[in-house]
């Protein structure tokens, strides 16, 4: 009898333009799991995150949280996107974007009151930005803006969180809280995959991983997967093109 | 002291239009949809004329059925425009403001041809004449946006996170086809609640420039939402007070040049970005 997977993908495949972006990739993430999702540029990691979210169309493949469609589990999804993609200059406070993870459990017509105020205070404790709770979110620094995101996430309570890059251009302080509220987060029992650039640190950081390019190349513990071989294999090999795989 | 039954009425119904088009103006301004107002209020100009010519007779209904159902025409034509060609956003917008105020020209000029023309007020559908605004469609203008601000304390939190982050509302199941269509249809409220004060050409401005003038002072999206709603509510006084003043001025253009100073002085000294502040502050360092 085996567990279900927190996240199931079965022959994904994503198309921009005519070139694909993902190819027929499966992938299991077991429950409690902390995994890196590394891979060159233009390998779809980002792309691999949001089309399991459906945020983009996908040509084809299945997807599924706990074992059931993302509809249905949503509340238990948390996704930090890439800093770059929200306002910035935005009226609201940075208690107020973490309230903001609190709305997906008050469904359509209920107000945050004290109770979700105290969840999102929570959650700005553990990233360490409690003390900045009313600053606006236009006056942070980039390693606070992801702090802000992990704690929007976090004040969402979810079993699952995707990240996009959590570490991408962040200060040393900001890194470390960072990968241990992540660690946190799975020795409680959630999962936790992330889309990570910096090969030196992941097998630091992460227990498992994924090397993506186009394809799945490897999947598996860290150290068994980073292997130079492997790493040299996925970098090298330039995107599958369309016709090569017809 | 015997207040001025007709002033009265004119400048509740300012008032009334300036707080609905300042507050559900400001969605579409924080996602950088300002120019989509502007496309959308000059939509309106066919469906209003068509309504018309249909039926002769020009009643605030008709107004309102024709003008919205043309902006929303409109704001489908700037999505599926967006969906199935290249062109960036500008040129899309353009495109759709220039083609549906083409033929709401051309229609003005075929129902000018009508005998009671001037007596429906058609002369004034493009600058506005508030002069004229009786107490029943003062009503109508209170009741449409009041429906307006309604809906939107509503959704509140749904509008809030769109605005914000789109890609996260997304995760949370509130899309963008549905949530963004609501946004659309408030915009289109505010419009067309300012079509007969201010007139098709004018009307985005009072959308617009309310939370242009209030973003320096606030730090809170709510806070935008009520300062923005305050601010057009006073420039509709002023304009009011100002066409009132001068008889055969248009109210449309007062309403915008009171709100033009406003956002100048707002820009200039506002207290979380202003200009000014901006000048003689230290940067806070993070």
């Amino acid at each position: 009898m085996s567990i279900t997977p927190a996240l199931s993908v079965r022959d994904l495949t994503v198309v921009y333009g005519d070139q694909p972006a993902l190819w027929d990739v499966d992938l299991d993430l077991a429950p409690g799991t902390l995994t890196a999702i590394v891979g060159p540029n233009g390998a779809g990691k980002s792309t691999l995150l949001k089309a399991s979210l459906g945020l983009i169309p996908r040509v084809a493949g299945t997807v599924s949280f706990f074992g059931r469609p993302l509809n249905a589990v949503r509340n238990e999804v948390a996704y930090v996107p890439q800093r770059a993609n929200v306002d910035w200059d935005f009226p609201a406070s940075v208690h107020d974007v973490a309230l903001m993870g609190t709305f997906a459990r008050l469904g359509w017509f209920r107000r945050p009151g004290a109770a979700e105020r105290q969840r999102a205070i929570d959650a700005l404790e553990r990233v360490g930005m409690a003390d900045l709770a009313r600053r606006q979110i236009g006056e942070l620094s980039g390693g606070q803006q992801q702090r802000v995101f992990l704690a929007r996430a976090l004040a969402q309570d979810a079993q699952l969180i995707l990240l996009d890059e959590p570490l991408a251009g962040v200060d040393a302080p900001t890194e470390t809280t960072v990968m241990s509220v992540l660690r946190e987060l799975v020795q409680a029992g959630r999962t936790v995959a992330a889309v990570h650039h910096d090969l030196e640190t992941a097998p630091e950081y992460f227990e498992d991983t994924v090397l993506l390019n186009v394809q799945i190349r490897n999947v598996g513990k860290t150290r068994e997967v980073l292997t130079s071989e492997n790493v040299k294999a996925a970098y090298a090999g330039r995107p599958v093109s369309l016709e090569l795989i017809r | 002291m015997n207040l001025d039954y007709t002033l009265l009425s004119v400048a509740t119904g300012c008032a009334v239009l300036g707080v609905t088009s300042g507050t559900l103006g400001a969605y579409a301004v924080l996602r950088r949809q300002a120019l989509l107002a502007d496309a959308l209020s000059h939509a309106t100009l066919p469906g209003v004329v068509l309504g018309f010519l249909l039926t002769g007779a020009r009643t605030d209904m008709l107004l309102w059925i024709g003008g919205g159902g043309a902006a929303l025409l409109g704001a489908w034509a700037v999505r599926g425009l967006r969906a199935t060609t290249k062109w960036d956003s500008g040129t899309i917008l353009a495109t759709v403001l220039t083609v549906f105020f083409g033929i709401g020209v051309l229609f003005l000029t075929i129902a000018n041809r009508s005998p009671n023309a001037a007596k429906a007020g058609l002369d004034h559908l493009l600058f506005g004449q508030a002069a004229g605004l009786t107490l029943d469609q003062v009503g109508g203008m209170a009741a449409v946006g009041i429906l307006g601000l309604l809906v939107a304390t509503l959704f509140h939190k749904q509008l809030t996170v769109l605005t914000f982050d789109p890609t996260y509302a997304e995760t949370v199941g509130w899309r963008e086809r549905t949530i963004g269509w609501l946004i659309t249809a408030l915009l289109v409220a505010s419009i067309i609640v300012g079509l007969r004060a201010v007139g098709v050409v004018l009307t985005s401005a009072l959308a617009v420039a309310p939370t242009l003038a209030a973003r320096p002072w606030v730090r809170s999206f709510p806070g935008l939402l009520i300062l923005a709603g305050a601010i057009g509510g006073f420039a509709g006084v002023i304009g009011a007070a100002g066409a009132s003043a001068a008889p055969g001025i248009p109210t449309g253009p007062v309403v915008v040049l009171g709100l033009g100073v406003v956002v100048v002085i707002s820009v200039l000294f506002g207290k979380e970005r202003g200009v000014l502040v901006r000048k003689f502050r230290p940067e806070a360092t993070p």
